[in-house]
């Protein structure tokens, strides 16, 4: 058993995402930052992502009262077991009575504590995902809760470093592809999001992420509601796009102008408030190999 | 029926434009009818359906499925549309204390259609619903049956809380809060029914195509 000292600002199960009730309303949550989600799961031993903590901005302090094999994976902590640095790129053993804490996460936003085996958390439609919009399903950690996992064998090690894309250069970059009404918004519309650079706003959230910068002329005609989903890049009456997130509403009145592809979420969800991102354009084709040499290259580890 | 690659992996199924603002109850069954084919082919690689008035999302994972194999599977389901038999919709009747501290906008909406406020609560008991889809809260069912001849504005400024179980008009539609939230909807009454039942399966208590009633009830009935 573990036990929640301190929540830190936003600590969250996570899981794989919750398909397949969009027709009622709640969209599908899941790990924002998936592949730090993937790395903190392989590094505890797992052979596939199991329910984790997903930790937001500030660290969470963590009492283990029983042994047990974890892996961290994505944003920078400062992670301390017992006041020691813990080893990056690897899993570890941790012993009954440590304490495992960090700080405010120095690069990035998202981090993930896995355990060897996943949490013993119960799963709700298939899924631990918590939608913290809605609060349902999974469980946003109080001070005080108390969580098991159902034990791993051993933890891995990793030669080569994850966690390229997300930190790399002064700004960052996520990929667009078009939306499904481009001749709604016009020539230019396109052309204006991909050519300056939005700064990360602080009403961020795993809802929304919520951008600042250079307005896109949107269609003056009311739209009648239709489904939104992850990544879906939203143009709201002010001109000012807003990127939606796992915790998405199911359905909305917003023209869609694009999308940030679905092997750039990892880079999405690591975004800090008050950074700096340039949205490029890919083709959808480019966009689905892209997310298959990314899943080819989980599956060759 | 029209095909729109939403991303690169979503496909958007029209039905009418997406500005096409009038609701028809033949449309919305079309819509519900190709969610039940869908469901009933489990094709692999399809994740998500996501239907609404006018439009069904249908994402998938491009890794399993390729776009153009979604659309012809979508246009082979279409083909059976009128010949499914769709299990039948439950009739649901909701209980709703109107008016007062429950209803704030009963008499505003009374006195802006001309009715006196039973005629309201009559009008209001007399139409029969049907679920159209879910959105902008898990658990809130856009509601058609609203006759097209009271249509009612929205708030000028919405609530910063409307409680759970509130039941509300806007436009033609009818919806009832799962939650609080902010809302601008036109407040009549409260269901001391819960809308959704977190942790539970099924969680949300309607579900598509559902006919409702509403009918007067008082607090002390519960």
């Amino acid at each position: 058993m573990v036990k929640v000292v301190d929540p830190g600002m936003l600590s969250t199960i996570q899981d794989l995402p919750r398909f397949g009730l969009a027709r009622f309303g709640l969209s599908e949550a899941g790990a924002m930052a998936p592949e730090s989600f993937r790395e903190a799961n392989w590094l505890a031993g797992n052979d596939q992502e199991l329910p984790s903590i997903e930790v937001t901005m500030k660290a969470p302090r963590l009492l283990f009262l029983a042994p047990a094999i974890i892996g961290l994976g994505g944003a920078d902590f400062g992670w301390r077991l017992d006041g020691k640095v813990t080893p990056r790129g690897e899993g570890f053993s941790v012993r009954a009575g440590a304490m495992l804490q960090g700080e405010y996460c120095r690069q990035g936003l998202r981090g993930y504590i896995a355990f060897g085996g996943g949490l013993a958390v119960k799963r709700w439609y298939g899924s631990a995902a918590t939608q913290v919009q809605a609060q349902m399903g999974g469980q946003v950690l109080r001070k005080g809760d108390e969580l098991s996992w159902i034990g791993g064998t051993a933890a891995r090690r990793c030669q080569e470093t994850f966690a390229g894309p997300a930190y790399r250069g002064s700004y960052k970059i996520l990929r667009v592809v078009e939306g499904p009404h481009p001749e709604l918004f016009g020539p230019e519309a396109f052309a204006l999001l991909t050519a300056g650079l939005y700064r990360i706003t602080e009403k961020s959230t795993r809802t929304a992420v919520r951008l600042e910068g250079l307005a896109i002329p949107c269609p003056a005609e009311p739209m009648v509601s239709a489904g939104a989903w992850y990544g879906a890049i939203q143009v709201p009456p002010s001109g000012i796009p807003q990127i939606l997130g796992p915790d998405h509403p199911a359905t909305g009145g917003y023209p869609i102008v694009g999308s940030v592809i679905a092997a750039d979420f990892e880079v999405m969800g690591q975004l800090r408030p008050r950074e700096e991102v340039r949205l490029g354009r890919v083709s959808r084709e480019t966009a689905r190999q892209l997310w298959k040499r990314q899943q080819d290259w989980w599956s060759a580890r | 029926m029209t095909f729109r690659e939403a991303s690169e992996r979503a496909v958007l199924v029209e039905f009418a434009s997406p500005w096409e603002s009038e609701i028809h109850a033949d449309r919305v069954e079309r819509i519900h009818r190709l969610v039940a084919l869908l469901d009933r082919a489990q094709l692999a690689g399809i994740q998500e359906l996501t239907p609404a008035y006018n439009s069904l999302l249908v994402e998938y994972d491009p890794s399993q499925l390729s776009c153009r194999d979604l659309i012809e599977h979508i246009l082979f389901c279409a083909e059976t549309i009128v010949e499914i038999g769709l299990t039948a919709h439950p009739k649901i009747e909701i209980p709703v204390f109107y008016g007062g501290d429950y209803g704030p906008d009963l008499l505003w909406c009374a006195e802006r259609l001309g009715m006196t406020v039973s005629e309201m609560v009559e009008a209001h008991c007399d139409a029969v619903y049907r679920v159209a889809f879910f959105g902008f809260l898990p658990g809130f069912a856009y509601l058609s049956g609203w006759p097209a001849k009271w249509s009612l504005p929205r708030l000028d400024s919405p609530r910063t809380k409307v409680p759970a179980g509130s039941v509300a008009l806007a436009g033609t539609q009818a919806g009832i809060y799962p939650m609080d939230s902010p809302g601008g909807w036109r407040v009549l009454g409260r269901t001391p029914l819960s809308m959704i039942e977190p942790g539970k399966v099924p969680f949300a208590r309607l579900e598509l195509g559902a006919t409702i009633r509403f009918y007067p009830s008082s607090p002390s009935a519960w």
